[in-house]
């Protein structure tokens, strides 16, 4: 688990393109919207296209996205549960 | 003011390639969406689409064009439904008829199939002068022989209700007597696996504005209409189908790409185009929505009207189970099927409907029903950047046409500079200093000096911006400074090539990835007015928003459209804007039909380099005009005019007498003339010949040597002769011939490319 999320912090960082941060100014169970670290829609379109690219993971409906990527924790969650 | 009337229709798109067809299709209740069977993309069977059935070739026979000429399927859509249009106008003169039409992505369709061939062997090249937004425009002006202003509007999805806006006002301003306005759009796989990425195409049939709804069914087409002085169309006995009798645009202000959740921009474009019209929410018998069958579209479009309507929603329906969405051409699509609607006393059902949306509890008419005494018909397009338009047309019958007295003062009143600012390879934005020294370097172009983008822009925004959208912001906010203003009435943008960066990016990705696990960012931000959208995002302005995107004509369109905002009084204070950015790649490109020099090049030496081509550039100048004098001001707009293809040198000459002569001026009253030299001989001859004749006994400045070529670089002309009638001074560094000693007080701008697009701007002190 420590070890996805570490993996998932640079892989955020790179495919947001979040210049400023360093992958330990994320806290795993701090927000990843609105508050917190501020990503939006455009963002959660990104983070599908990455459980896909990376973790062979398809999700279908938009609208689940904001369950899972809640934070960092419940990303790492769901990418152990899903993959086969 | 004048009042415009629509005297003729032309439309192809997936339910019928002309009005009778479409008509019956409507009527019919017979949808045009299906399986893909003409775009050639990985995703057939993925996704329904409203596909016009006609192969490229089957078009080009269809449009009775020369096949030989290198045709993109927009171009050949929009050159079908605009000769119908024409034809049914009954208009024989057309040697001032304008041209106002709009495309989301241009020659994308072509493009998209040769790109990689551009960059190598270029086989294709004879394609690559055909990608621009404006070519289809340029195709569709020659094919019908259009002889009066043409332009084209790139705003997303809302671009062809805004084309119908703008050629409305040009005919209201005196610019035109008429006018064909519309757009044309042909599916592609660009924008297919665009959508795609965004998570909002259905795979089943889209529901509009129904409970259930998943998301939207792409489509194609083109529409175009023909509008007249309603005086005259009258006075001749014209088939009349209604009046343009509102319009209005506005910016939601909130997300890139979603709309606010009370719908502010859509409320504000509704009422706005009720207020344009003069008529009570009441007055309303019909909206055709936006309707695209998105979650966040519907929902926020049905709050928006029950914000305007309350209690009372007249009938509404989205024919966008019938078409798809059209992109560019939605607009004008659907503004056909409300003046369908208008002229033969129906509503056009909104199929595939069956519960109204939860939150909302408003149910659209999903039956054909008759409707008797239909006097005013909304219709809503709403776009990317927030670019929300709406337009009404009104029927005329016998008793409601009060003709107005002729008011014959069409002259444009002198506007105000206030305000500016220039982002460009040169020192521009921040130093003082003008041009005692250049900047100058041995490369292949000029590409500009970057700002500190952090303190201009939250570097939490800043990560999903492109060259050519941060250098645009920084220009923008820089001038608004200068001009010391709040908040701008309007923004006008204008760019040849817009988001080159990010088109670049998601085009090579769904090449190479063969249409898979593509994002969302590059699509959202390749958007051509991404740069307008972004500047009304970050100072949350709600106003009139448009980007115009006819290559040298582009930033020409958004002065003049700045000039007549201020003409109708509807505005005080404007932020206008041109640029473009240079990539590796939209180089290379450019060299292989030698546009562009291909070998490195000193910028100081360009005028006499023995290389073909230009040396291109890049760049962002931003201004405030007004129509009020500041302790500020620069100088003084007199006037901008745009031609196309002159047919010999001398009829240049005499466009540029007849524009100074319609501002009461001859050439012996210009103390400068800044020419666009660009190094290219073939071309640069056309200055030369007018240096060494009309202009022979005026001072002559150049300036590509200092930002390069590029479409918008008349804006980087215009900050120059900005700074030169304030400083009363032109640096030496710019002079080519003479050297003005006295008060400059007139500066005429000439620029051109490549012989086809021309423009003059002349600014006073």
């Amino acid at each position: 688990m420590e070890e996805l999320i570490e993996k998932l912090k640079v892989q955020i960082i790179e495919q947001l393109n979040l210049e400023d941060m360093e992958p330990d100014d994320i806290n795993p169970e701090e927000p990843l919207f609105g508050e917190g670290l501020g990503l939006d829609s455009i963002d959660a379109l990104e983070l599908i296209v990455l459980l896909e690219k990376e973790y062979g993971i398809k999700i279908q409906n938009p609208k689940d996205g904001q369950k899972i990527f809640f934070s960092l924790k419940t990303m790492a969650e769901f990418i152990q549960e899903n993959q086969k | 003011m004048t009042r415009v009337v629509v005297t003729g229709i032309g439309i192809i798109s997936s339910i019928g390639n002309n009005l009778q067809e479409t008509y019956k299709s409507l009527i019919e209740k017979r949808s045009g969406i299906s399986n893909i069977e003409i775009l050639d993309t990985r995703h057939k069977g993925d996704f329904l689409v409203g596909e016009v059935k006609l192969s490229h070739e089957q078009l080009i026979g269809i449009a009775n064009v020369n096949p030989n000429l290198p045709w993109t399927r927009t171009a050949v859509l929009g050159i079908i439904a605009a000769k119908q249009a024409i034809v049914d106008s009954g208009i024989v003169n057309k040697n001032n008829m304008a041209l106002v039409s709009a495309s989301t992505v241009g020659g994308m369709d072509r493009s998209e199939l040769y790109y990689k061939d551009f960059l190598g062997e270029a086989v294709h090249k004879d394609f690559i002068d055909s990608h621009h937004a404006g070519n289809s425009t340029e195709m569709i002006a020659e094919q019908c022989g259009l002889g009066g202003l043409i332009t084209t509007i790139s705003t997303a999805c809302s671009s062809s209700l805004n084309s119908i806006m703008f050629g409305a006002r040009l005919i209201k301003n005196g610019i035109a007597k008429t006018a064909v306005v519309g757009g044309t759009d042909a599916l592609s796989k660009f924008t297919l696996n665009g959508f795609n990425t965004l998570m909002i195409l259905d795979k089943e049939l889209c529901r509009p504005m129904d409970n259930s709804r998943m998301g939207l069914n792409l489509g194609e087409g083109a529409a175009y209409l023909v509008l007249e002085e309603m005086e005259s169309a009258i006075s001749s006995g014209k088939n009349i189908y209604a009046e343009v009798s509102g319009y209005a645009n506005s910016n939601d202000a909130h997300h890139q790409t979603a709309s606010s959740e009370n719908g502010e921009g859509p409320f504000l474009a509704m009422k706005g185009a009720l207020d344009s019209a003069n008529i009570l929410p009441s007055d309303i018998d019909y909206i055709n929505v936006h309707g695209t069958g998105t979650d966040n579209n519907d929902l926020t479009e049905g709050k928006a009207i029950l914000r305007l309507f309350g209690e009372n929603v007249p009938s509404f329906s989205s024919t966008k189970a019938f078409t798809g969405h059209t992109l560019g051409a939605a607009g004008v699509i659907e503004s056909v099927i409300s003046l369908l609607a208008l002229k033969n006393s129906f509503i056009p059902p909104n199929i595939n409907f069956n519960m109204p949306i939860d939150e909302i509890g408003i149910s659209p008419v999903s039956n054909l029903i008759k409707l008797d005494n239909f006097n005013h018909v909304l219709t809503n397009s709403f776009g990317f950047g927030g670019n929300d338009s709406s337009v009404i047309f009104s029927a005329i019958r016998n008793n409601n046409f009060a003709l107005n007295k002729k008011n014959k003062s069409n002259k444009i009143k002198p506007v105000y500079i206030n305000g500016i600012s220039c982002v460009s390879p040169q020192n521009t934005l921040e130093s003082n200093a003008f041009f005692e020294e250049l900047l100058e370097t041995n490369d292949r172009y000029l590409q500009i000096q970057q700002p500190n983008y952090r303190d201009f822009i939250n570097p939490k925004l800043l990560r999903r911006m492109s060259k050519i959208v941060r250098m645009g912001i920084v220009s923008a906010s820089v001038a608004i400074k200068d001009a010391n203003i709040e908040n701008p009435d309007a923004i006008l943008t204008g760019t040849g090539m817009g988001c080159q960066v990010d088109t670049e990016k998601f085009l090579n990705s769904m090449i190479e990835n063969d249409e898979g696990l593509l994002t969302p960012t590059s699509f959202i931000q390749s958007t051509h007015n991404t740069v307008g959208g972004s500047i009304a995002l970050g100072i949350q302005n709600h106003n009139y928003n448009l980007t115009y995107v006819h290559r040298t004509f582009s930033f020409e369109s958004a002065l003049l459209d700045s000039l007549l905002l201020l003409n109708e009084n509807n505005a005080k204070n404007i932020l206008l804007g041109g640029f473009d950015e240079i990539t590796e790649e939209s180089w290379l490109i450019k060299t292989k039909i030698n546009h562009y020099k291909k070998e490195q090049e000193n910028n100081l030496n360009i005028y006499t380099s023995d290389q073909i081509g230009s040396q291109a550039g890049e760049g962002s100048s931003f201004f405030v005009i007004s129509n009020e004098k500041t302790e500020n001001t620069y100088a003084k707009v007199v006037g901008v005019e745009m031609f196309f293809k002159p047919k010999k040198q001398t009829l240049i000459e005499d466009k540029i007498s007849d524009f100074l002569l319609s501002h009461s001026l001859s050439i012996s009253d210009i103390e400068l003339v800044i020419l666009g030299y660009n190094g290219d001989k073939e071309f640069d001859s056309i200055y030369c010949d007018l240096q060494d004749g009309i202009f022979s006994n005026i001072a002559i400045a150049h300036y590509k040597h200092l930002c390069g070529e590029y479409d918008t670089s008349s804006a980087f002309a215009m900050w120059l002769a900005a700074k030169i009638i304030k400083e009363n001074k032109v640096p030496k560094t710019l002079l080519r011939k003479g050297n003005n000693k006295g008060e400059i007080r007139n500066v005429l701008i000439y620029n051109h490319f490549r012989n086809v697009n021309h423009s003059l701007i002349l600014l006073s002190n």
